[in-house]
This record gives C-alpha cells, sequence and structure tokens, in this order.
C-alpha cells in the first residue's frame, strides 16, 4: 500500500465512521453502510456495501463497488450485475477520475453516494434524475452524442479517428471532420477531449461506432 | 427531525424577531429600550416543557417509560438526598461532567439582553433534555455551563458511563450542528462546547452536605470531580476530554479515545493519571444514535420514530450527478 492510498484512506475512516477495512495482496476493502439523506438530510434508504480499492497504481484505479444487501433487485434496469457490482458510471467518466487519479473521499462523493441516491430515486419516481444511458453499445452511442452535441455518426466517427491518429488533421488546416474553418479552432477541442479516454477505450469505441454506421448502409 | 428542533426553533424565532438585528445596527444610537421585546415571553412559553421531555423520553426509550412528573431540584442528588442538613458522608462512586458553551459572550454585540437570555435558555434547556434523557441527573447550572452527575445508587457503572458519554455527545452535536448552522449563517463564528467528565469510584469520592442551612447543597468531594472541570478547559473546540477511569469502563475504548500528551494529574509518586480526547462523532455513528450523509456529516436519528417525508425534489440534486449505465 503506497503512502498516498495510506493517507486518503486515514482520511475516509475519519471521515466516514461506520466503515471498516481488511486488506488483502491486491486490494483494500471498505466495508461500510451507506444511509442516502436528502439535501433536508431527510434518510431515504441503506445499503451494506463493499468498495475494492486496487493498492497496485493507486491513484490511478477504479474502485468497484458491491452492494451486499440485496437492497438493488439485481436486475439490469437497476444497473447491477448478480453479484451486486454497481455500474457507477458510464466508462468514460470512470477513465477521466482514474488518469486524473482519484481521492477516495471524492469518489465517495462523486460516484457511490450519487449511485444510491439515484437508485432511491428511481425507486419513488420510476425514473433517474438524470436520464439514463442505453444499455451496452447503445449506451456508448449516446453518451457520444451527447458529449458531442450531434447524432451524426459519421461526423463523431471522424472525431475518434482523430483521437486515435488514424485521420491526421494540421492545426492549420481547414477542418476535415466537420469542413469548416482551421481545425485547431473547429473541432480539436472535441478531440483533445475525447483523447482523454484512452487509446484502449477509443478502439472499443471507434468498433461500435464503425458497426452503427454499417447497419445505417446496409439498410 | 433531531429532538433539539424544538429548541432550535425557538432561537431561529427569537434571533428573527430580535430589534438590535433588525434596527439597532441600522439605528445604533437607538436604545434597546424603545424597541418592544413582549414577544420574548411567547416564546419562553414554546420552550419545550416537562410535558416535552416526556415525549422525547417516550420516543427515544418506548412508550412503557413512566411520565416524569417533575425533575430533581439542582443540588440534591435523589440518591444521596439523605445527607441534605446533615453532617453525614457517604462514600459511593460518581461521574462528574461538565459542559459550556464557549464565546458565547458575542452574542451581546448581536442581539438584544432579552434574546440572548432566551438563546441561553433555549441551549440549557437543550442540554437538560439530553442529560435527562440519559438518565443523568443536573446538579447545577453556571451561565450557559452545567455540571451534571452520573449515577448513583441503582445504576450499573458501566452503564452510566455509555450513559454520560451520550448525553454530552448529544449536546455536542446540537451545538456543533444544528446551532453552529444557525449561528453561521447570522454571522457569528465560533460558539462552541467544551466538556470534561471523569468517574471516581467508591474509594474515591465522598458526598456530603455543603453549606450552612438552605445556603448549601449535596454535593461531592472528590479529586475526580475537580478534575473534569480541568478536563473541560483542555477540551478542543466541539471537544470532550474525559479521564482514565472513564476509558476503563468501556469496551474497544481505542476506536473513540486518543491520550492527551500531557497527563491531567501527578500523584507524585511516580504515577500520573491521564486525559483522553473523546471522539464523540464516531461514538454516536458506531452505537447508531446518528448517521451521515455525503458529506459526512452528522443527522442525530434518536428519537426518529416519525416515517420521513420523501420529496424527491430535495433528492435530485445528489441523484442526478449519477447517470446509470448498465456493462455486465
Amino acid at each position: 500500500m503506497n503512502s498516498a492510498l495510506k493517507k486518503d484512506i486515514h482520511n475516509f475512516l475519519n471521515t466516514y465512521y461506520n466503515f471498516k477495512i481488511t486488506v488483502n495482496e491486491k486490494c483494500v476493502i471498505l466495508s461500510g453502510i451507506i444511509t442516502v439523506f436528502d439535501i433536508n438530510n431527510v434518510p431515504w434508504g441503506n445499503y451494506d456495501i463493499d468498495v475494492f480499492v486496487p493498492t497496485i497504481n493507486y491513484p490511478q484505479v477504479t474502485p468497484i463497488v458491491v452492494e451486499t444487501t440485496k437492497n438493488i433487485e439485481r436486475s439490469w434496469d437497476f444497473h447491477i450485475s448478480d453479484e451486486g457490482i454497481c455500474c457507477l458510471s458510464i466508462p468514460h467518466k470512470l477513465i477521466l477520475a482514474k488518469r486524473s487519479g482519484i481521492n477516495l473521499i471524492n469518489f465517495y462523493r462523486d460516484f457511490i453516494y450519487p449511485f444510491f441516491a439515484n437508485h432511491q430515486f428511481k425507486l419513488k419516481t420510476g425514473k433517474y434524475a438524470n436520464g439514463e444511458f442505453a444499455h451496452l453499445e447503445q449506451g456508448i452511442l449516446q453518451f457520444y452524442k451527447e458529449e458531442l452535441e450531434t447524432d451524426n455518426l459519421l461526423f463523431i466517427e471522424k472525431v475518434i479517428k482523430t483521437g486515435l491518429g488514424k485521420l491526421k488533421i494540421g492545426n492549420n488546416d481547414k477542418c476535415t471532420i466537420c469542413g469548416d474553418k482551421k481545425f485547431k479552432k473547429c473541432c480539436k477541442p472535441k478531440v483533445l477531449a475525447i483523447e482523454k479516454y484512452g487509446i484502449k477505450q477509443l478502439e472499443k469505441d471507434l468498433n461500435i461506432i464503425s458497426n452503427e454506421i454499417l447497419k445505417y448502409k446496409s439498410l | 427531525m433531531s429532538i433539539f428542533n424544538p429548541y432550535l426553533d425557538v432561537i431561529k424565532k427569537a434571533v428573527d424577531k430580535d430589534p438590535r438585528n433588525n434596527y439597532i445596527k441600522l439605528f445604533s444610537k437607538q436604545p434597546e429600550s424603545d424597541f418592544d421585546t413582549s414577544y420574548i415571553n411567547e416564546l419562553r412559553n414554546e420552550l419545550a416543557s416537562l410535558e416535552n421531555l416526556n415525549e422525547s423520553s417516550r420516543l427515544v426509550k418506548g412508550l412503557n417509560v413512566p411520565a416524569v412528573e417533575n425533575l430533581p431540584r439542582l443540588g440534591n442528588h435523589p440518591d444521596f438526598a439523605n445527607l441534605q442538613y446533615t453532617n453525614n458522608t457517604e462514600k459511593h462512586w460518581i461521574i462528574s461532567a461538565f459542559v459550556d458553551v464557549k464565546k458565547s459572550t458575542q452574542l451581546y454585540n448581536n442581539f438584544a439582553l432579552a434574546t440572548v437570555a432566551l438563546i441561553t435558555e433555549s441551549i440549557i434547556k437543550a442540554s437538560i433534555l439530553a442529560v435527562n434523557l440519559c438518565g443523568g441527573y443536573v446538579h447545577r447550572i453556571q451561565g450557559d455551563g452545567l455540571m451534571v452527575y452520573f449515577g448513583g445508587k441503582n445504576i450499573d457503572k458501566k452503564q452510566a458511563t455509555k450513559d454520560s458519554l451520550k448525553a454530552f455527545a448529544m449536546i455536542s452535536y446540537f451545538v456543533k450542528n444544528d446551532l453552529k448552522d444557525f449561528f453561521d449563517s447570522q454571522g457569528i463564528k465560533e460558539i462552541y462546547t467544551r466538556a470534561g467528565i471523569d468517574l471516581g469510584h467508591d474509594s474515591q469520592v465522598l458526598w456530603m452536605y455543603s453549606g450552612l442551612g438552605d445556603s448549601g447543597e449535596v454535593t461531592t468531594c472528590s479529586l475526580h470531580t475537580s478534575l473534569a472541570p480541568k478536563m473541560q478547559a483542555n477540551a478542543t473546540s466541539y471537544g470532550i476530554v474525559t479521564g482514565q477511569n472513564i476509558i476503563n469502563q468501556i469496551s474497544s475504548s481505542d476506536k473513540y479515545f486518543k491520550v492527551k500528551p500531557k497527563p491531567i494529574w501527578d500523584y507524585e509518586d511516580g504515577r500520573y493519571y491521564n486525559q483522553y480526547d473523546f471522539n464523540w462523532e464516531r461514538y454516536l455513528v458506531d452505537n447508531d444514535f446518528a448517521k451521515q450523509n455525503i458529506s459526512g456529516d452528522l443527522i442525530l436519528n434518536i428519537g426518529n420514530t416519525l416515517a420521513p417525508i420523501l420529496n424527491p425534489t430535495y433528492l435530485s440534486p445528489i441523484a442526478e450527478m449519477n447517470k446509470p449505465y448498465f456493462n455486465f
């Protein structure tokens, strides 16, 4: 366990008192109870959870959260696996957090707690507070459409290809993604933004987008 | 809803109506006597009475708890009342505890005298509520502070220890959370509690009547009663400091107590008596007296038996930080 993880665990356990720690070879497990309170401190529900924090490469890691009380129905409508692993967010958001280095308290506040608050919201209202991503590949498509503010799959494909270096555009060249201004004043910020998801994820995403385009072309 | 809400509500109303807060800051030369503060008496009537105490007690302990018809008189612990007006003494263990509100004098700069009195009274009454709910006995009131005993002839020492920690944790919670948030919103900073708690065993505490005629009280002569206010003086903001004898009554004490570098007493025979910072917030959470919200702030759940009213509007700001996705 490196010093950054030791420090973060110390701070976490001295902030959230009902979490206990166990350590194994590969990760630290923080086990405890989340009580969801709204902004008026009205309690909504409780969940027992285990947070598995990888020790290697901390803070460049993505913790895995398992809900152990089965208070969340094991159904993909609730974004949880049969084993209770919670799908906290679209992978891209988790990758960004991982690449910039997580802080346990912030990860708890930004990803873990809101996941369970949103489950309570769904139980009460029948829908999620901020909508949801479609499942599997369709969710990735939706993510890019929202992030790049377009439904144009060819545009999305070009942005990802540029991000991967498969399309090369000079700063002062005319933007070949949208065919408008100079690249640096046009789509470059979008390319720079998606580059942060990393080559591995972008390759996967490009595959999904390209397959979707092929589907349209075959129609 | 916190059991302290009725007290906080009165303080809020008093501050809201306070003439000095509203007018005198604008017209600073206008004397307080020019303003009508008759509403204060109405607010005083809103402060919790014995009925409220019984109501809270039933909420916390269950419906079968006998109603308290009157609280015992100060300075006359009921288990040792036989000593009153006599020269008799008795050795018996007791937990002595002191708490007061620091920096409360700045209230005089912000509010009319009547408002300050009502705020102080509200804090004292809220503290008395917590002490009585936890089986303690208020021995003395000193301005915005209390001297309290826990224990007696029909209570187990370990239980009394837990009761004392719970009561003082509740008082600290009230001032650190409910009250602080409100005072912060009024621009009043750094009002906080400090508390000291210590246990004297049978051989270490002598009960006696101290005073002359009616001008006296049934009190204790004990090193540990004397050390409790010294520990209080060593407490940090919102802190509770306890003596070694308290720690010895608590299992898993390592989780809640951290020894202070400097002992509170030197017996001058090579022995020292240690003092400990009590992590009352962890104690409240671990013992299920409180839970924590997203920020880690404590929410007291003592006496919360009513089904909460769930309004998604107030959950939405937290829930919408999450946009779920399924990929298994």
